[in-house]
Parts: C-alpha cells; structure tokens; sequence
C-alpha cells in the first residue's frame, strides 16, 4: 500500500513536471499557431455563372508572377491564379494551405515544410519540393535581398518535404514566408518557369503574359493594365470554386465604380468612399462592408526639439484629447471607421489592443495652459496623408478650437513617400522630410506582425523612423536576440505603449476600405470579408453568386 | 528650278523639320519625365519594402546608370522601333501601345465622325441662318461643347443611360474588336467637346465665304440657294475645317486620357495617364513620342498636298 501510495505521489510529481515543462516548451520551440485549412470534400460542384470586380487601381500584369512581386494590391491577382505554402486563412493569421506540415527547430534555424499529396498545377503538373525550393531559392521580389541573406541553404528532403537552413536563428521566417511581407511562399510550376526564356528577365515578362499556378482559378487572358479574366480550377485542393468565370477590372474613378454596381457590371467594388458611399447604403438593392483596413495617425516630426510645443507631452495629449473621432468617422465614411488607439491595425499579432482615445476639449486646454500655452500657438504646417484632405481640414478645425492654427501642407503621393524616407538628421532635430514645426498624418499597412511596424516606424533608423527613443532601440535589440516567441511579442507592446502612452503618435481611427457588393452575389458581404490583414474579398474560391443569377 | 525638283526639296526640307521636331520632342519628353521624380519611390509605398529593394528596382530599370547613358539606350531604341521596358507592366512598351492603338483607333474614328456629324451641318445652318433661331442653337451648342468637360459628360451619359436607364454599358469595350453598344458613350463623350469647335470653325468660315464675290455672283445668276450652298460655298469653307479636323483626328486617337479612364476603355491615353501616374518612364516616353510622330506626320502631309495643290507656297520656300 506504501508503495503504490509513493508510486502514485511520485506519478503526480512527473505530471507536474511535465506540466511545467509543457507551459516553458511551447515559448520557445514552437512556432506562430497555424490553422488547419477548412476543406469541402465535395468535388462534385460544377462552377457556374461570372463575377466581375471593379478595383481601384490599375491591374499590371507583374502581379500575376509572384516571384517579382512587390506586394500590396498585387494579391487580387495572384490569390486567384497562385497558392501559398501558409497563408492567412478565415479568422486565422496563419492557415496550412499547399503545405499540410510546417515546423521550426527548436533553435531556429531549421524550418520543414510538407506538402499536402496529389496537389496539382493549372497545367497538370504535380506541386513538389522541388518548385517550392525553387519559388524560394529564384524569388526576386519584395524582402528577397532580406530572405536570402538569412538563407544557407535549401534542401529538398524528398518530393513532398523541403527544409530551410537559415544562417543564424531566425523565428521570424514565417512571418515572410507566411504573409504577404514576401511572395517567397507562393509556389510557380519551376519547369514551366524556366521554359519560359534564358534569363530571369525574359521569363518574369512571359511569365506574366501567360502565368501557371497551383490557385483557384487559372488565368485566360488579360488586357495588361485593364482586366484580367480567370476561370475555376476545379482540381484545386481546398474546393471545387463556386463560380465559373472571374473578372478583375481595374476603374480607377470611384463614380464609374459605383455606377458599374448599380449597372450590375461589376459585383464587388473596392474602395466606395464619401458621398457615393451614402448612395450605396440608402440603395436597397446594394450591399456593403466596412473592410477596415488600418488606423490614420498623427505625428509630430520637431517633437524631440526642446523649443518644440510638441516637446511637451502635456501638448501631445492635448492634441489627442481634442479630437472628436466618432464625429470625424461619422463625418468621414458614414460612421463605418473605428474610432481606434493605436496605429497598428488591431488584427495584426502582436498589436496593442486600445479602444478610440477620449475627447475632452476642456481638459485639452487645461492641459495646454498648463504648458504655457494658455492662448494656443501656430504651426507651420499640417500636413494631411495624400489624398485625405477632407479630413485632414476636420483635424486641422478642432485643433483650433484648443488654438493650435495650422495651414494645410498637400503633397503628391510620391513626394510624400519621398519625404518620409529621408528620415531623421544624424545632428540635431527634426525630420529631414518634413522641417519646421508641423503635425504629420499618416497611415501604413504593413504586413506580417506588429513588430514589422516597429522596425519600420519606432526603430532608429527603421525605413520610415519618426522616433529616435534609446528605450525602444534598447527594446528591438532585445527583440532581435530573444528565442523566447512570448518575450518577443511582450517587447513590441512595450514599446508600442511607449509611443501611445506618451503621445508620440496620436491615433484617428481605423479607415474603412468600404466594399461595395452588387444584389448577385449570394450570402452576407461579411462572408467574404474574413481573411485578417487583407482587404481583399474571399477567399476567390469561397465567391459565389446566387442561384440563378 | 524645274517644277518637280523644286517639289523634291520643299519635300526633303519638310521631312529634315520633321526629323528634328521628333529629335527635340525626345529630348523633351526624356528631361520631363525624369524632372517628376524617381519611380522607384513610388514602390516606397508598398508597405514593408525596404531600401534594398528599391536599390534592385533601380538598378533592374536602369536608372543608377547616367542620364546621358539612359538617354542613348531611348534614342537607340527608338531607332529600332522601341521604346524599352514598361516599369509596371514589366513588358515590351510597343507591344503594349499597338494593343491598344486599334482600340483608341476605333474610338477616335468614332468620336471624330460623331464632331463632325454635330459640328459641321449645325455650322453650316448656323451661317446660313446667320442671327436666327437656328444660329442661337448652333452658338449654344458650340459654347456647351467647348466649356463642359469631357469627364463631366462622360458622368452625365453614365448616370442616364447607364445607371438610370440601363441601356448601354458603362465599363470598357467589350469582348469583341466591334461592340457598338460600348462604343456609344464614350465616343459621345470624347466627339462632343471637338464638335463645339468644329462646328465654331465651320460657321465662321461659311460666313466667310457666303460673303465673297463669288458666291454673290453664283446668287446674281440665278444659281439655286442649295447649289451655291453646298457647291461653292461649302467646298471652300471646308479647307480649313478640314485641317483642324486632321489635328482633331490624332488628338482623339492619342489624347482621349479622360474618356478613356472614366469608360475604362483600353486606349493609348489611359495608358499615357497610367505611365503617368507610376512614372513609368518608357510608356510615357513612347506614347508620347508615338502621339508626336503622328502629329508631324500629319503636317507633313498637309505641307505636301498644299504643296502641290498651291505653286505659290512651295515657290515662297
């Protein structure tokens, strides 16, 4: 009895252990959750009926190869042609796609991936290691320099196995391999590839012209700039689509976007804003989703200056209590954006999760009094996002209600980015893109995690730094040496607080990047809004058109 | 100088003009487009690109090379009939443009018939029926198609025939080479704003010529209205209508940029507004240079025929 009772009590010691062992374990040799991909057995369905989309911008054909790709808008085209290893599926970062497996070794320097078996390109080819290691290996697009710089070698394990040998720990990989920070996940057909021409160049413009993959839909033809048309693949692995026929359709003017939905031309259109957004809601036989995309934020460039007002956080807070967001979004897109209290979009992993910040004019001037600016001040200038004038000019008059006067600085897109790229002085203070004393505005979509944000904007020296703060620089060396994927994520929040706590950027609200949705399309328009840190409707195979229509 | 040889120079000396023209618009065109800034920055915008990148986005458009070095590879280019890489399209910028010239061919053809159908019988009723009803239409219409823009038109005929009506179709030009139906709109849209001149033009020059000697004469013998209308003083008026109407024909193939955007209609001119609008150097070098060597073509043309039908011009040279 003795015995069984120290067996027993010696069991439960191990469990506990174990226990513990399992809680310690996860934080440092596993990787980001995946989800198992939702997949339709029935391979039955015939595809039927075509859809149109009305997009925003012109189509180039570069975004049908995703080994050039430089990302962004370039996913309408290639999540209908192409198929990721991993990719964001509903309601999930992460979601297994051509691959069934994924792991990374504990130390970080081994990534395997397995392919799902009987996965098959558009033109019958079988999907294999091999094109995975080419996609990766041949990849030439955006963040490849980074991706290849990291990589020492590819291995191909057998026909279905691949494994990635990274040159010093590297627990971000799929955070590029995974999203759309890089195209180095979405597999081409190497064979065809390389039939295509003698050098990389010919290959990516034939490429394009005529593109194999392993998605959804398999390309017909394009009018390179204007339209696209696909048509379904009925062996993709994941289900039969619903519709038969796609069309992306590049209208750049947003009144002929509106007039193709109400004309039954187009059945989704992106990007409906200001008063054709009110036209669409109050027609009964439209539809539309808010499709949040990312916050708009405020900036202040002369902040570490200290004969700067913005010096003074005592100012900085004044400026966002003075901001009456839900009035600005009710203004702005009909009450769809969020008010929001952060600049990193809220799905982003890794993002601080703050609701709107609170309007209080009273404390605003209080708060401005305090700081010796009883009467306000003037600026130079307020500088608005590009083409957010509207409600740059909202901004600007309630921020003369606490008596900061401002002009309003417009600038081309281009400039813009020019400006925001030159980043901080290496002597003294201020911005080198935006001198004198300014509120900057801002908004950015970059995808992968939240710490992709503090790299580009809190970091010194990140592409577009507008903080230069040793706390934060001390934070992301910290970050860039942890093994530990919980610390990791713990040092991007703090150092996000850091900027939201003391008002280094001040928050607007999430824009809504509204959908317009035709009366053909079957279901909620929220069914096709489900895939986190895209804007884009679908997934292409889940579309489907009412019956009969 | 024999009659023929002298025609032989006066021909040689057009085309040498001609040449040069073309010489001094791709100097042109190379200094502006490059004055609009590095399009390479405008990948600065997709989100998470990084420095590196936008040097191997340089380096792949050739662009880190010397302006004199870049500027050499246009002109060899052009000398063998191409204009060099489009940077969006990632394609060969002549095959782009001559996909889509028969599209503004088509386009421009139809709205130049549909200016010429409004602008030159409401101008020749308006000059004949000087300080009548009929002119107070002809001088409104005149005036509505030179002050109301083209994209607003272009809205309007969305807005009636499109959305309210449902009769045309408001997006691009269909599957087909000749799809009517899409056709009609935009090519509206694009003949209304040149019929207002057309029609200025050819009332100010009938008035013109109903006012000479000669048709007085024709109208002193007796010589039926219709006769001295349409006979004399029809064909007269004509030359200098003609000649604009050549002017207006390369424009509306060439310059169509917003018709063409708002109908999304597969032009060279939405293609010069998107070389444009991503700097895209070779596109808007090429269509820029394509649309000046149809213009100096046309003049040259009209030089010779002038040239020819009139001794005087080629003597004065």
């Amino acid at each position: 009895m003795m015995r069984y009772r120290l067996l027993r009590s010696l069991m439960l010691v191990l469990l506990l252990l174990l226990c513990l062992l399992w809680r310690a374990v996860p934080a440092t040799a596993t990787t980001f959750p995946i989800a198992d991909a939702v997949i339709d057995s029935d391979r039955t369905r015939v595809p039927e009926g075509k859809l149109t989309i009305a997009v925003h911008v012109s189509l180039s054909p570069k975004w049908l190869n995703p080994q050039d790709n430089p990302g962004g808008m370039a996913y309408e085209m290639l999540w209908k042609v192409h198929d990721n290893v991993i990719k964001a599926g509903e309601g999930h970062v992460y979601s297994y796609a051509l691959a069934e497996f994924y792991d990374m070794s504990p130390d970080f320097t081994v990534a395997t991936v397995r392919l799902r078996q009987g996965l098959k390109f558009h033109n019958g080819d079988p999907v294999t290691a091999e094109d995975v290691a080419f996609s990766y290996e041949n990849y030439h697009g955006i963040n490849a320099a980074f991706l290849h710089a990291k990589t020492a070698r590819v291995e191909r394990v057998d026909n279905r196995t691949v494994q990635f040998h990274f040159k010093e720990p590297f627990p971000d990989f799929l955070l590029y391999y995974g999203t759309t920070a890089s195209a180095a996940g979405v597999i081409i057909p190497k064979n065809y590839y390389l039939s295509l021409g003698s050098n990389t160049q010919e290959r990516d413009e034939k490429f394009a012209q005529a593109p194999v993959g392993a998605g959804p839909y398999k390309f017909v033809r394009q009018e390179p700039g204007i339209e696209v048309e696909y048509t379904a693949f009925t062996d993709y692995w994941r289900k039969v689509p619903y519709v038969k026929t796609v069309v992306s359709r590049g209208v750049r003017e947003l009144p002929v976007r509106v007039a193709a939905l109400k004309s039954g031309e187009a059945d989704f259109a992106y990007f409906v804003t200001g008063e054709l957004l009110q036209s669409v809601i109050n027609d009964p036989q439209l539809r539309y989703h808010p499709n949040l995309s990312a916050p708009f934020w405020l900036m202040f460039p002369d902040m570490d200056d200290p004969k700067s007002p913005f010096h003074d956080i005592r100012v900085r807070k004044a400026v966002s209590l003075a901001l009456d967001r839900q009035y600005l979004a009710d203004q702005e897109t009909a009450g769809l954006a969020v008010p929001w209290g952060n600049f990193i979009p809220p799905e982003w992993p890794g993002a601080v999760q703050r609701p709107g910040g609170e309007f209080d004019l009273k404390e605003a001037k209080r708060l401005l009094a305090e700081a010796g600016y009883a009467n306000g001040f003037a600026i130079d200038w307020f500088t608005p996002f590009p083409a957010v004038e509207s409600l740059s000019l909202r901004l600007m008059e309630q921020l003369r209600e606490i008596g900061i006067k401002s002009q309003m600085n417009v600038m081309e897109r281009p400039v813009y980015m020019q400006k925001l790229l030159e980043g901080k002085p290496t002597e003294g203070y201020g911005h080198k893109g935006f001198p004198g004393r300014q509120i900057l505005m801002s908004i950015s979509v970059i995808p992968g995690d939240a710490s992709l944000y503090v790299d580009n904007w809190l970091r010194c020296g990140g592409t577009y730094s507008f903080v230069c703060d040793k706390r934060i620089d001390a934070l992301w060396q910290r970050y860039q040496t942890s093994r530990d994927l919980r610390e990791r994520e713990d040092l991007v929040k703090q150092a996000q607080n850091i900027v939201l706590d003391e008002y280094i950027f001040v928050p607007i609200y999430i824009n809504s990047f509204t959908l317009g949705v035709g009366p053909r399309i079957a279901g909620k328009p929220s069914d096709y809004i489900k895939t986190p840190m895209t804007v884009l409707p679908g997934p292409s195979e889940d579309l489907k058109l009412q019956s009969g229509r | 100088m024999e009659g023929g040889a002298a025609v032989r120079q006066f021909i040689l000396q057009r085309l040498g003009y001609s040449i040069i023209t073309l010489w001094l618009l791709t100097v042109i065109v190379f200094t502006i487009v490059r004055c609009t800034g590095d399009p390479a920055l405008l990948m600065s915008d997709y989100p998470g690109i990084r420095p590196e990148d936008l040097a191997a986005l340089r380096t792949q458009w050739g662009l880190d090379e010397p302006y004199i070095t870049q500027y050499g590879r246009f002109i060899s280019n052009v000398v063998r009939g191409e204009f060099g890489k489009s940077f969006q399209f990632n394609m060969s910028v002549r095959d782009i443009y001559f996909k889509r010239l028969p599209n503004s061919l088509q386009l421009g053809v139809a709205g130049f018939l549909i200016s010429m159908v409004i602008g030159i019988p409401l101008g020749i009723m308006s000059a004949v029926r000087v300080n009548t009803w009929w002119d107070s239409v002809g001088k409104l219409v005149a005036l509505l198609g030179l002050s109301i823009p083209g994209f607003f038109v272009a809205l309007v005929l969305i807005l009636i025939f499109g959305v309210s009506l449902g009769w045309l179709p408001v997006l691009g030009k269909g599957q087909q080479f000749w799809e009517p139906r899409f056709l009609i709109m935009p090519a509206f849209a694009l003949g209304w704003y040149f019929a207002g001149s057309m029609l200025r033009l050819t009332r100010s020059s009938m008035l013109e010529v109903l006012g000479s000697e000669f048709v007085k004469l024709a109208r002193f013998k007796g010589t039926p209205e219709w006769v001295v209308i349409a006979k004399h003083a029809f064909r007269n008026a004509m030359l200098p209508v003609l000649t604009l109407a050549g002017l207006q024909l390369v424009l509306m193939i060439n310059v169509a940029v917003v018709v063409e955007v708002i109908f999304s209609w597969p032009g060279v001119g939405r293609l010069l507004m998107e070389g444009l609008l991503s700097r895209d150097f070779p596109v808007v070098q090429g269509v820029v240079l394509m649309a000046g060597a149809m213009i100096v073509m046309v003049n040259l043309l009209v030089d010779i025929l002038y040239a020819y039908v009139d001794p005087r011009i080629r003597l004065a040279r």
